[in-house]
């Protein structure tokens, strides 16, 4: 509105000059004009980019609060089953684990009545194929099934900051937003 | 209300005490013949002896149950039907698994949770 309303004043006041002079407008008056909107749309740019970058970070520390701190809380209740009992076997701690990685899906679940672009279905192909890896090798000791636990633990955390990066919340959406108005 | 009993406890021995598996858990749906007893109206208990069984993979909680829940929706339905007798462990097992199918399956369903 302000910017609308600084426009229209520079407007009047090149009509005025004409209506003084009674002649067409000069070359420097058209540069200067031209100077004056190019000067405008620039600030408006700045002041977008700003706002778009906060609301970015705003929605960024948000999700990162909300869902990222959640799952590494449920994922540590798991670290301490690989770090606690490295030689026990796997099916000594399968109840503790299953239940970790039920907890985890659940959480996303009902995460996605907020981030509804969430792809739940690929999170959970995810944690089952980690679930039957253990289930499958039940009869290991602990230690030996940890690198299929970092492996599933890095995918799923990789999963939910590609999608506050790329997808729902992402900046490529921003910048979207901010080509479609300039 | 008749009273169908599922034994969990019949699908292990010796050498295996453990449940797990999607498709396992379909199969065994299929071969309890669960979808007849729920269109039957009838109570389904299932027993699960945590001295026999050490661990259900949630894998086959979702096989089992992924046709009761595209027919019944809601958690809600799916407990006046089911009810698990087991320790506390099996019974929240079981619960919270039949939250994520509501949420898979269920009238709230979100279009991109399920692929």
């Amino acid at each position: 509105m302000k910017l609308c309303m600084v426009v229209l004043l520079i407007l009047a006041q090149l009509a005025n000059r004409k209506a003084e002079s009674s002649n067409s407008l000069s070359s420097s008056d058209i540069i200067a004009f031209s100077a004056a909107v190019i000067s405008l749309f620039s600030l408006f740019f700045t002041y977008y980019s700003v706002y778009l970058s906060k609301e970015l970070e705003i929605k960024y520390k948000k999700f990162e609060s909300l869902g990222i701190e959640t799952i590494q809380k449920l994922l540590s209740s798991i670290d301490k089953v690989f770090e606690e009992n490295p030689d026990d076997l796997v099916i000594t701690q399968l109840q503790a684990i299953t239940e970790n990685l039920v907890d985890i899906e659940l959480f996303l679940i009902q995460f996605t009545n907020i981030y509804s672009k969430l792809e739940i279905t690929k999170i959970s192909n995810l944690k089952d194929l980690f679930s039957d890896e253990l289930y499958n090798n039940n009869q290991v000791e602990i230690k030996r099934m940890k690198v299929n636990y970092l492996v599933f633990r890095t995918k799923l955390l990789t999963d939910l900051y590609d999608f506050a990066i790329l997808d729902d919340i992402g900046l490529w959406n921003r910048l979207k937003r901010i080509v479609n108005v300039s | 209300m008749e009273t169908y009993n599922v034994d969990l406890n019949t699908l292990v021995n010796s050498n295996v005490d453990l449940i797990s598996g999607r498709a396992f858990g379909e199969k065994e749906a299929e071969k309890f013949h669960i979808m007849d007893h729920v269109n039957n109206n009838e109570k389904i208990v299932i027993y699960i002896d945590d001295q026999k069984v050490k661990a259900i993979n949630d894998s086959f909680i979702k096989g089992f149950f992924s046709d009761v829940f595209k027919i019944l929706k809601t958690k809600e339905r799916v407990q006046q039907i089911f009810e698990v007798e087991g320790n506390d462990y099996f019974i929240r097992l079981f619960h919270k698994n039949w939250t994520i199918l509501e949420a898979l399956y269920g009238s709230s369903t979100n279009p991109s949770a399920i692929s």
